[in-house]
């Protein structure tokens, strides 16, 4: 498909600009081509205004998908510019997952998994073979996975995976906590929990009792009986009793059956299988689960299966990503004025800090960027109540919010408000409809130094991206190329901190040299920040010694980290107590200290992030009934929404491959957006396959086709994300120049809202419902 | 022993992804709409005991072939290896072939060359800012922007405008001892090609022995050379 995207006739072949002033959805902006000696200086000239007029903060800029060198423009032009207004997409990513993993696990990341030799699998929406950070490995082992593992799909669509697994647990959306929460209940009352690595009753009078359970010590975890924690002696757990006591206790399967729809037989038989296996189950989470408004404890408890079973870290467990090191890039404090230095400390504009948003970053209350609420401070009268000032300058880089974002339509209306606007992309976009002035990117994979690290199968590796075929229109490297020539422009401008950075600081390792123009910039900034993979003389002990030369990276393409070792953290898991935290001392830390900075207390807290629990419940895995918007009523269908196995990097919606081949995702057809309504609804709505039908919820309305389908349960309607593009090109819109869409873009009537723990944006667990009308064509 | 080659697709491994249909298109230098190697997808059962399963399909090079036995110039023959190929340059597109194929699995010479999809685009989108067909050929220096150079180095069977587009096992590779694209291209490892008669690799043999076999319209008595083994879902 990548292929197909850097070939696409409808990639942006030059800057262009806007000739229309006005600004709006189905505006033309009248783009035409310009020099990029022209675009930089308008750009330039912007700048250096705010500069001028001490108000560089009022610069901001926004990033989406980027390589390992985006900080080069992300942070180090914007820091030394002076603004604290730099944001990045993480929060509209899966934050959520990351934060469920610190708070019991310890460590603010997704997991990597050991797919060779894992026993059982819970697959939590999760859809390896289709969608995740790992596809082509997980497709390349999965016909083994299969011969020898269980595999249990939790997910409320069929996926492709739930098609090939032994179960398919179709959950009602958003009610995934309880289901792990009676999985766990299962695992105790049955005696399954892995005892060497959480613990296990002490020896006491209790025990003299004898039963079958276990070494003949008596199981005190039995439904509806409180547990005194005195009797329970931990190892490498923490808390296991509370948490029974506060939320596990009452959890039973029957219980679970009513709010989640999946049989108290199966979820039984699920919670055995898992428990049987041990510490070779991994329970696997995926945005799906964890990214709605009350998302974070259904995830805690998810994991919370890992470290009841032991898999932390053990052979057919989950992991934590095996370190691979890079370099850092040079330091900036000697270029940074005293200006950047004052406005680095100014409120951001983004509005995270706030009572009702913790927005942990893994290391601060409030580090982590709300993206998503940008849009509504930028909708908000000049000077913006949150911050006290306006933005009138605003570049953004591979970002598209204005299509990607739930509540899409806040981001149209922000953005025609914004004085200047700068877009850089490789294709038209929604985003870009309103910019003033379009920047043509290079493709990351063939046109460009760039590099990536990631990791699967334990193992941590960086690709390094490099120039593989002559650019073939008038672009630049959005990170490097771009932010070099625009620092140029600021020096000119009698701004040369930036440039004098860039130009200075920045020194190849191999030959000494400093850059004298972009290209050698951009290639340098990759040198420097992959030096540890290729550089054998000063690379760390067992980094980099095979590959010796920057030319020989490149050629290999690829550096391979060590596979990770087993029992790695252990003693060292959670924050607080060293221990995996069934009861989780580090979330109750950290909410804990909110309260403090807002003269409260937790529970006032926990209302203001939205969530239910109070009390004790607030630190421990458990439900929450899901947040839906619009009623019953008005709205009779959840609707919930999955992601294309086709999409890549969110730009393949242009691509023929895409369209012609839509029907790979289960359920749908080429060419087309259908919304996957079960033949019973259909029925009832008396609709056909294929009749237009206007979904609505309270946040919008769209035009799509109808589809019955056995996939997804009656009252649960699903859409893939990805269609409804009107201004991506010629093949994503079903016409351009009209601005109509192919079908409808599912971030117009999911509502922006919030996972107020990590400030991600919440748009899984049936956030919102819809009503289904049939129109006619 | 002759060659003969066949190709084993393992359901069981195969994810559905579509790898192998976007590859053989590109490598082909297919034109939209037209699947060398396509699927059936079918979708069984009733919520919640729902199936879905995915099968790959292509020409099945079928031994008594009837595109072959139809084909009035004998374009369409089969090759020495058993592989069911076209001479464009007999082919007079009566299209009596693609009306023949049990299995749909070749479409009708297009008048125009394949190699059109996105140099066919007779405006930019935005004028002067992206590009025409006509503009992104000339920047590219080849009729199909995806052109994969390896087949600057053969025949091109499919490219012709002239002959009926299907598969051709990828006959300017495995003449040389490759396999065919797709092949290569399938991360799940479920495409297994080669010479079934080979003395000195065994593995398609092997595998002949150790699954039950199934080809598609067994009815037909065309004797295919494509053979599924096992299923999409799992089995236990």
């Amino acid at each position: 498909m990548a292929i197909q995207q850097v070939y696409d006739p409808d990639r942006i072949k030059t800057p262009m600009k806007r000739t229309n002033s006005k600004k709006g959805r189905g505006i033309d902006p009248g783009f035409v081509p310009i020099t990029w000696d022209e675009a930089l200086d308008t750009i330039a000239d912007k700048l250096m205004e705010l500069k001028n007029n001490g108000e560089t903060k009022k610069y901001m800029f926004l990033k989406g998908r980027s390589t390992g060198v985006g900080d080069v423009f992300y942070k180090k032009f914007n820091i030394l510019y002076g603004t604290p207004n730099y944001f990045g997409h993480g929060s509209i990513c899966a934050e959520a997952e990351k934060m469920a993993n610190w708070a019991t696990e310890g460590t603010f990341s997704y997991h990597d998994y050991d797919i060779a030799n894992c026993k059982c699998y819970l697959m939590w929406s999760t859809d390896p073979i289709a969608s995740n950070r790992q596809v082509s490995n997980a497709i390349s082992r999965w016909g083994s996975v299969m011969d020898g593992a269980k595999i249990y799909v939790i997910d409320p669509r069929l996926s492709v995976t739930a098609a090939k697994a032994d179960k398919w647990l179709p959950i009602i959306p958003g009610t995934d906590g309880a289901l792990a929460c009676a999985i766990a209940h299962v695992i105790l009352t049955k005696g399954l929990w892995n005892k060497k690595f959480v613990g296990d009753f002490k020896a006491g009078p209790w025990n003299y009792e004898l039963t079958d359970n276990y070494n003949n010590k008596k199981n005190l975890f039995v439904a509806g009986e409180t547990v005194d924690e005195e009797k329970f002696e931990y190892a490498n757990g923490y808390g296991l009793v509370r948490w029974w006591n506060l939320a596990l206790k009452d959890a039973t399967p029957e219980w679970a059956e009513e709010v989640c729809g999946i049989e108290a037989s199966t979820i039984t038989e699920v919670a055995t299988q898992f428990g049987k296996y041990g510490s070779s189950s991994i329970s696997w989470q995926s945005p799906g689960t964890n990214m709605q408004v009350r998302g974070v404890y259904g995830a805690m408890a998810a994991n919370a299966l890992n470290g009841l079973v032991g898999s932390i870290e053990t052979k057919g467990g989950v992991f934590r990503a095996a370190s691979a090191s890079t370099g850092h890039l040079p330091d900036h404090n000697h270029f940074r004025d005293s200006n950047a230095r004052k406005m680095a400390k100014m409120k951001p504009i983004d509005g995270r800090i706030r009572k009702d948003f913790l927005a942990f970053d893994g290391s601060h209350i409030h580090g982590n960027v709300i993206t998503s609420r940008i849009a509504d401070v930028l909708n908000q009268e000049a000077p913006y109540e949150d911050c006290g000032y306006e933005i009138k300058v605003l570049i953004s880089c591979w970002c598209n919010f204005a299509f990607s974002s739930t509540g899409a339509q806040r981001w149209e209306e922000a953005l025609s408000k914004v004085p200047f606007y700068a877009c850089i992309t490789t294709h038209p976009s929604e985003m870009a409809q309103f910019a003033d002035i379009v920047l043509p990117a290079k493709h990351h994979l063939f046109e460009r130094y760039g590099y990536q690290k990631n990791n699967q199968g334990l193992q941590t590796y960086i690709s390094v991206q490099q120039p593989i075929i002559t650019p073939l229109w008038d672009t630049k490297t959005d990170e490097t190329e771009i932010a070099w020539e625009l620092a140029a422009k600021l020096k000119d401008r009698g701004f040369a901190n930036i440039y004098n950075y860039y130009s200075k600081a920045f020194v190849d390792p191999e030959t000494g040299n400093t850059p004298t123009k972009a290209s050698e910039f951009a290639e340098i900034a990759v040198k420097i920040l992959t030096e540890p993979c290729w550089n054998g003389k000063n690379a760390k002990a067992g980094q980099g010694k095979d590959l010796e030369s920057w030319r020989n990276f490149c050629s290999k393409g690829l550096f391979n980290s060590k596979t990770q070792g087993t029992k790695k953290h252990w003693g060292k898991l959670g924050h607080a107590t060293g221990k995996f935290e069934f009861y989780s001392e580090s979330l109750k830390e950290l909410l804990e200290e909110l309260a403090t900075q807002y003269k409260c207390d937790v529970n006032e807290i926990m209302e203001g992030l939205n969530y239910q629990a109070r009390d004790g419940l607030a630190f421990v895995p458990h439900y929450e009934e899901p947040v839906r918007y619009g009623d019953e009523k008005t709205y009779p269908y959840i609707f919930e929404e999955h992601r294309s196995r086709l999409s890549r990097e969110g730009r393949s919606a242009n691509c023929v491959g895409f369209q012609e081949l839509k029907d790979l995702d289960p359920g749908d057809e080429a060419w087309d957006d259908v919304l996957k309504i079960n033949p019973s609804d259909m029925q009832d709505l008396g609709l056909n396959d294929g009749d237009t039908i206007e979904v609505s919820s309270v946040q919008g309305t769209i035009t799509v086709h109808a589809k019955g389908w056995e996939g997804t349960r009656p009252g649960v309607v699903f859409k893939c994300y990805g269609q409804g593009h009107w201004a991506m090109g010629h093949i994503a819109a079903e016409d351009y120049e009209n601005f109509k869409p192919r079908g409808g873009n599912n971030n117009e009537i999911l509502p922006c809202d919030w996972e107020r723990l990590s400030g991600s944006t919440a748009r899984h667990g049936g956030l919102t419902r819809v009503s289904i009308k049939k129109v006619n064509d | 022993m002759d060659t003969r080659y066949i190709m084993i697709i393992d359901l069981h491994k195969c994810v559905g992804c579509g790898a192998c249909t976007l590859a053989c298109k590109t490598h082909n230098e297919m034109p939209i709409g037209v699947f060398p190697t396509g699927h059936e997808i079918t979708t069984t059962g009733k919520f919640p005991k729902t199936k879905y399963s995915y099968r790959p399909t292509m020409c099945n090079h079928c031994t008594n072939a009837a595109c072959v036995a139809v084909c009035p110039t004998g374009a369409m023959h089969k090759d020495e290896y058993g592989l069911t190929v076209v001479d464009p340059s007999k082919c007079v597109k009566c299209t009596q072939c693609a009306q023949a194929c049990p299995y749909g699995m070749i479409t009708p010479a297009p008048d125009n060359s394949a190699a059109s999809d996105a140099t066919g685009l007779s405006e930019a989108t935005i004028k002067g800012c992206t590009a025409t067909g006509a503009e992104l050929k000339e920047a590219v220096g080849k009729a199909y922007p995806c052109h994969d150079p390896i087949l600057d180095d053969y025949e091109l069977p499919m490219i012709t405008p002239r002959s009926p587009l299907k598969c051709q096992m990828c006959k300017h590779l495995v003449y040389s001892g490759d396999n065919p694209y797709c092949v290569d291209a399938c991360a799940a490892g479920a495409r297994i090609f080669g010479d079934v008669e080979n003395i000195y690799d065994s593995t398609l043999y092997d595998l002949m022995q150790s699954y039950k076999m199934e080809v598609l319209k067994p009815e037909e008595g065309t004797d295919p050379a494509v053979y599924y083994m096992r299923e999409f879902h799992k089995t236990w």
